[in-house]
């Protein structure tokens, strides 16, 4: 008898913050079934929620014995393995001929980093160290990988919020922008027409593009250089024309493969201990304050913009379109210049300031890396 | 304070450093699609 009731004793265990953990780790898991926000990592990162806050969890490490997902945090993120691998993967999946064939729309991929580098502030202001402040920060990214990568670099212990946080805001940018756009612009703003020059590209411009994108991004932020990098050579995989392969695992197989283990291998830095806290809800908060300000630094770039050509202006909405958030937002603003006018499409506009995001926010990552010390 | 006056600098000269970046890739761009045009392309292929 005495041995059967042993079974149960981890039972006594159980805390109440535990308890919370295993909700937050069922909403993740509601959120990306139920609504499908993200469920290739909202899942796999609230069932991990669960998994590494039962009692006495083999999961993670407890005193000596070292936990399998601790193991592979330490064999595939610490190491920014796992990263790169995606980065990939993206590359392979991007198509950059809107941006070539439109090429100024990658200003507003710059300008709407701006949210990054606000909260930053906003987070030094609110006690954090300037390494936090940055891991924060770059939640405003609207990209992941990137967000694990800074956060991993400074090895902040809010790592896990930070992840929740990017991969949750980056799911509800339907419901982010729209309000935000709506307060900046004004409806005839948002009805200006672009016409749409389908100007093609010339694949040896394609291949040689994310070659130049490396040297040039190596050469000015060298620490970004193999994010880009890797994000690059996916992207070359794709152009090239004799690794479609290659290209194919790179977009699927590989990413799928990545993201799995990427979602688990996260939620091992969801322990209650760490996770509940002032500091993430203030994170929580903060990462929304990135996301708006990006909105509204791309969006306030187009206006600047429209001053200067009178004759010629944009849409300021495609300003918004400027975050990493790919495809999301590029459809979301088509959605709402549709809205208001239904004969006004400007999805490709949208499409090449999104991916010129995707860029972006790897440089703004590399320039924090380059301007902040770990 | 002084970390927020740093995290100002850092917004300063991240921003610029980003558009920086931008504008060379943007010049970069508009080099490739000159060199490099559809047209030259298909006279390419079509000698071929």
């Amino acid at each position: 008898m005495q041995e059967i009731l042993g079974l149960y004793a981890n039972i006594g265990n159980i805390t109440w913050q535990m308890v919370i953990m295993w909700v937050i780790g069922a909403v993740l898991i509601w959120l990306g079934i139920v609504k499908k926000m993200e469920p290739t990592l909202l899942v796999p990162m609230g069932f991990g929620a669960i998994l590494v806050n039962l009692p006495l969890s083999g999961a993670v490490t407890q005193g000596t014995e070292v936990g399998a997902l601790d193991l592979l945090f330490q064999s595939g993120i610490s190491n920014e393995l796992f990263l790169l691998l995606l980065f990939i993967g993206i590359g392979a999946m991007c198509d950059f001929t809107p941006l070539l064939a439109n090429p100024k729309m990658m200003l507003f991929g710059a300008a709407a980093q701006f949210g990054i580098f606000f909260t930053i502030s906003l987070a030094s202001l609110l006690r954090f160290s300037i390494q936090d402040a940055a891991c924060i920060g770059i939640i405003g990214a609207a990209d992941g990988p990137t967000s694990i990568f800074v956060g991993n670099y400074y090895g902040t212990r809010y790592i896990g919020a930070i992840i929740v946080a990017a991969y949750s805001y980056m799911a509800l940018v339907p419901i982010i922008q729209p309000p935000v756009i709506r307060l900046i612009t004004t409806k005839k703003e948002r009805m200006i027409r672009m016409p749409y020059c389908a100007s093609r590209v010339s694949r040896r411009a394609k291949i040689i593009f994310p070659i130049i994108v490396t040297v040039i991004a190596g050469i000015i932020a060298p620490k970004s250089v193999s994010l880009i990098g890797f994000l690059m050579f996916g992207n070359l995989v794709r152009e090239c024309g004799v690794l479609d392969s290659l290209s194919d695992t790179a977009q699927n197989v590989l990413s799928n493969l990545v993201t799995l283990l990427l979602g688990l291998t996260v939620a091992s830095q969801m322990r209650a201990e760490d996770f509940l806290s002032l500091q993430t809800l203030m994170i929580i908060g903060l990462g929304l304050v990135a996301f708006i300000f990006d909105t509204v630094g791309g969006i306030l770039f187009a206006k600047l913009m429209n001053l200067f050509t009178p004759h010629n202006k944009v849409n300021p909405m495609i300003g918004a379109a400027g975050i990493s958030a790919f495809p999301m937002s590029a459809r979301v603003i088509n959605q709402m210049a549709m809205d208001e006018d239904p004969t006004n499409i400007i999805l490709m506009q949208a499409v090449g300031a999104n991916v010129s995001g995707q860029i972006a926010s790897v440089l703004a990552g590399g320039m924090i890396l380059s301007l902040i010390a770990r | 304070m002084n970390t927020f006056l740093f995290s100002l600098k850092v917004m300063g000269i991240g921003l610029i450093g980003i558009f920086s970046v931008t504008v060379v890739l943007i010049i970069a761009m508009v080099i490739l699609t000159r060199l490099f045009p559809v047209s030259a392309e298909k006279q390419d292929e079509e000698s071929k």
